[in-house]
C-alpha cells in the first residue's frame, strides 16, 4: 500500500511543481524532504492537492491539517508522509 | 509582439493570486511573462497610488481580479439579503470602472476577469435571478455594467471567468485553499485563466491562428475514401461516429465565420477526395469553404509549406489537424511554427477538442483591417523565411520502424484476408478471396505468402502488408502486393520487395516478376512500382527484377522474422 501512496504523492508533486520556483521543486524521491522545501503557500497547495489525490485514487477523505496530523508531523519526507496516509488505508 | 520578448504583468487582487502568477510565468506558451504580485488585498489603493513599489517596476500589463463583495461593498448587502438599491450597487461599479480606466492609461493592456461567486452555495433558488433581489441577477447586472463602462477603453479586456469555473467543475473552489491560504480558486481555474490571458495577448498582437489545415481520411470523415469510395465513408447519418464527424465539420464551418481559413493536406488521389467532398450528401463543408488544398502523395510537411505560401500566410498562422500521430510528429518536427494540437483517437471528441483550442482568440477588429495587416506581414515574413525541413530520411530514421515478417498462419489469417479484401490503393492485383480460399492458395506447393506487421516509436500499426509469391518454371512471380495506406511511404514497400527478392534467390529463381492489374483506385501502387527499381516490360504491365542484384533495404527499417 505504501508504494501506491508514494505513486499518488509523486503525481501530486507533478501538479504542484509548476507553482514552485526553480530549485524549490519537489523531487519524486522517497527521501525528499518536504518541510523546509516549501513556503507556507506551497504547503497549502501541496496539502490540498494530496488530499484531493487520496480522495480520487483511494476514496479516502483525509485531513493533513487536523490535530492528529499535527501531532504525527508526517511531512518530514515523502516516505514518512506515505506511511502516515497508508495507516488510514489499512 | 516577438515571442521571445518578456512582458511584466502586475497582478492586482483581493485574494492570494500567486498561483496565477506562477502559471503565467512558468507555462511555456508564448508570450513569456514575468509576474509581479501587488500587495495583498489592497486593490483600490494599488489602483489609485502609482507611487507604490509595484508600479516602479513598470509593468506593461495588469490583471485585476477581484471578488465582487470586496470592491463593490453594497453587493455584500445583497448577499446578506439586506435592502439595497440596484442604483447604489451600479454606482459603485461605475466608480470601480473609473479606477480601472485610470490605470489603463499607464499600461499597455489590462485584463479583468468577470466577477463570480463560489459555486458551493446554491444561490437563492427561485429568487436567484429575480430582478432587484436575486444574487445572480445582481451579479449579472454588475458584470454587464462593468463591460459597458469599459468598452470605450480600447486596451481593457474583460475575460469571462465562468468558462474557467466550468472547466474546473467541482474543483473550481476549495474551502481549504480559501481558509488556509486565501486562495479564492482551485488551481485548474488559475491554469485556465493563464492560458486565456496568454491567448488574449497573442490575439491582441495579431498572433491568432488564421488557417486550419485538415487531413481528410479519419479526420474530416471516417474511413479511407480511396479504399471505401465516397459512398461508404462515415459521415452523418444515424450513427454516433458519423454524427461526430458531421458536428466536427459544423464546428469548422463556424470558425470560418470568425475569419479562420480552412485548407486540406491529404495523402489521397485528388480526384477521389474532391469527388467525396462534392458528392457525399452529408458533407457539411463544401469546396468553397476551403481556401486551398494539396491532395497528393507527397510529404505533408512540404505540402503544408506550399499551401501556406500559396495562401499568402505565415507558417505561424497555421494549425494542422490530423488523426495520424506519425503525420503530426513529422509536421511538428519539421515546421515548428505550425501548431499541431494533440488529437483524440476517438472522433466523438473531435469537435470538443477543436472548440477547446485558444489559438483563434482575437479581439473584435474588422476583418478587412486584419487581413490588410496580415497580408503585409506575411509577405515580408515569406521573403525572410528559410525553412530547414531536415531530410526525409532523418525523420524516417527517427521513427525506429520495425517490420515483423510472418508466414500466413491460422492465427493471422482473418486479418490477412481482411486486409487483402479491403485495400484498394496499394494493391497490385486486387484479388478478393475468402479466408479459406486464401489459406488454400497459400499452402499449395510453389506458393508462399508473408505478412508484415509494422510498429514504430508511436506504437503498433498491426498487420498492414501482404506479399505473395508463386513459382512459374524457374522464375518467381509476385502475385499480391498489398499495403495499408496508414504505413505507405515509410520504406515498408521496399522492405516487402527486399523480402520477396531474397526469398526468390533462396529458392533459386534468377528473375522475379510482378503484373500490375489496374483498377480505378490502385494508381498509387503503379506509381510506386514505376519507381521501385523493377524494370517495366515494354508494352505490358509486367515488372521484372534480376535477383542476382541485391534489393536495397532502407537502413531505418529493422526486420524481425518469425
Amino acid at each position: 500500500m505504501q508504494k501506491k501512496v508514494i505513486a499518488a504523492l509523486f503525481r501530486a508533486f507533478d501538479e504542484v511543481n509548476p507553482l514552485l520556483p526553480e530549485g524549490r521543486k519537489l523531487k519524486k524521491e522517497e527521501d525528499t524532504a518536504i518541510l523546509g522545501q516549501l513556503n507556507s503557500l506551497g504547503m497549502v497547495n501541496l496539502i490540498v492537492t494530496i488530499e484531493n489525490r487520496i480522495k480520487d485514487e483511494f476514496g479516502l477523505t483525509i485531513s493533513l491539517t487536523d490535530e492528529k496530523a499535527l501531532l504525527a508531523n508526517p511531512f518530514q519526507t515523502t516516505s514518512t508522509l506515505a506511511d502516515y496516509i497508508a495507516s488510514f488505508l489499512k | 509582439m516577438t515571442e521571445n520578448r518578456e512582458y511584466k504583468c502586475l497582478l492586482i487582487s483581493d485574494f492570494t493570486i500567486d498561483n496565477l502568477a506562477a502559471y503565467l510565468s512558468n507555462t511555456s506558451s508564448p508570450p513569456k511573462i514575468t509576474s509581479l504580485v501587488a500587495p495583498f488585498n489592497q486593490v483600490i489603493r494599488v489602483l489609485l497610488d502609482n507611487s507604490l513599489e509595484c508600479w516602479q517596476q513598470k509593468p506593461e500589463l495588469a490583471v485585476v481580479w477581484t471578488q465582487p463583495g470586496s470592491v463593490i461593498p453594497s453587493f455584500n448587502r445583497i448577499i446578506n439579503f439586506e435592502s439595497i438599491s440596484e442604483e447604489k450597487i451600479l454606482q459603485e461599479v461605475d466608480e470601480f470602472s473609473a479606477h480601472l480606466v485610470t490605470i489603463s492609461n499607464r499600461l499597455k493592456y489590462v485584463f479583468i476577469p468577470s466577477w463570480i461567486l463560489p459555486s458551493y452555495p446554491r444561490g437563492t433558488g427561485i429568487l436567484d435571478l429575480k430582478s432587484g433581489i436575486g444574487i445572480g441577477d445582481t451579479l449579472s447586472r454588475m458584470n454587464l455594467r462593468l463591460a459597458d463602462n469599459l468598452k470605450k477603453a480600447s486596451n481593457i479586456y474583460l475575460l469571462n471567468s465562468q468558462n474557467w469555473m466550468t472547466v474546473a467543475g467541482g474543483d473550481a473552489f476549495s474551502p481549504k485553499l480559501w481558509y488556509m491560504g486565501k486562495i479564492a480558486f482551485g488551481n485548474i481555474v488559475f491554469q485556465a485563466a493563464a492560458e486565456d490571458i496568454k491567448a488574449a495577448l497573442r490575439g491582441i498582437m495579431g498572433k491568432a491562428r488564421k488557417l486550419i489545415i485538415l487531413d481528410l481520411d479519419d479526420t474530416l470523415w471516417g474511413g479511407i475514401v480511396g479504399d471505401l469510395g465516397w459512398e461508404k465513408i462515415i459521415l452523418g447519418g444515424h450513427d454516433p461516429i458519423g454524427e461526430a464527424y458531421l458536428d466536427f465539420q459544423r464546428g469548422l464551418k463556424a470558425l470560418t465565420n470568425r475569419g479562420v481559413l480552412l485548407g486540406i493536406v491529404s495523402k489521397n488521389e485528388e480526384t477521389t477526395a474532391i469527388e467525396a467532398i462534392n458528392k457525399h450528401p452529408e458533407m457539411f463543408l463544401t469546396l468553397d469553404d476551403f481556401a486551398g488544398w494539396k491532395i497528393n502523395w507527397k510529404d505533408k510537411a512540404h505540402n503544408i509549406i506550399d499551401l501556406v505560401s500559396e495562401l499568402n500566410l505565415g507558417l505561424d498562422s497555421a494549425v494542422f489537424i490530423d488523426d495520424n500521430p506519425i503525420e503530426r510528429d513529422r509536421v511538428k518536427a519539421t515546421i515548428p511554427g505550425v501548431l499541431v494540437p494533440e488529437w483524440p483517437e476517438d472522433p466523438i471528441f473531435y469537435k470538443h477538442t477543436l472548440l477547446r483550442l485558444s489559438c483563434f482568440d482575437a479581439p473584435s477588429i474588422s476583418r478587412e483591417d486584419s487581413s490588410r495587416t496580415k497580408m503585409y506581414v506575411s509577405e515580408r515574413k515569406r521573403r525572410e523565411l528559410e525553412v530547414n525541413l531536415g531530410s526525409m530520411e532523418e525523420w524516417l530514421r527517427s521513427l525506429k520502424t520495425t517490420v515483423k515478417i510472418e508466414e500466413l498462419s491460422e492465427g493471422n489469417l482473418p486479418r490477412t484476408a481482411q486486409l487483402l479484401n479491403k485495400t484498394n490503393q496499394m494493391n497490385l492485383s486486387t484479388r478478393r478471396m475468402t479466408e479459406l480460399e486464401l489459406y488454400t492458395w497459400a499452402k499449395k506447393p510453389g506458393h508462399e505468402l508473408w505478412t508484415f506487421r509494422v510498429s514504430d516509436k508511436f506504437g503498433d500499426s498491426g498487420l498492414t502488408g501482404i506479399i505473395s509469391l508463386k513459382s512459374e518454371d524457374d522464375r518467381g512471380k509476385i502475385v499480391d502486393f498489398v499495403l495499408s495506406c496508414r504505413v505507405m511511404g515509410r520504406g515498408v514497400e521496399e522492405t516487402m520487395l527486399h523480402t520477396a527478392i531474397n526469398r526468390s534467390r533462396a529458392l533459386g529463381f534468377k528473375q522475379i516478376s510482378a503484373e500490375f492489374i489496374p483498377t480505378d483506385r490502385n494508381r498509387p501502387c503503379l506509381k510506386f512500382w514505376k519507381k521501385s527499381g523493377f524494370t517495366l516490360q515494354k508494352d505490358s504491365r509486367i515488372f521484372f527484377y534480376n535477383t542476382a542484384t541485391p534489393y536495397h533495404l532502407p537502413d531505418w527499417i529493422k526486420i524481425s522474422q518469425t
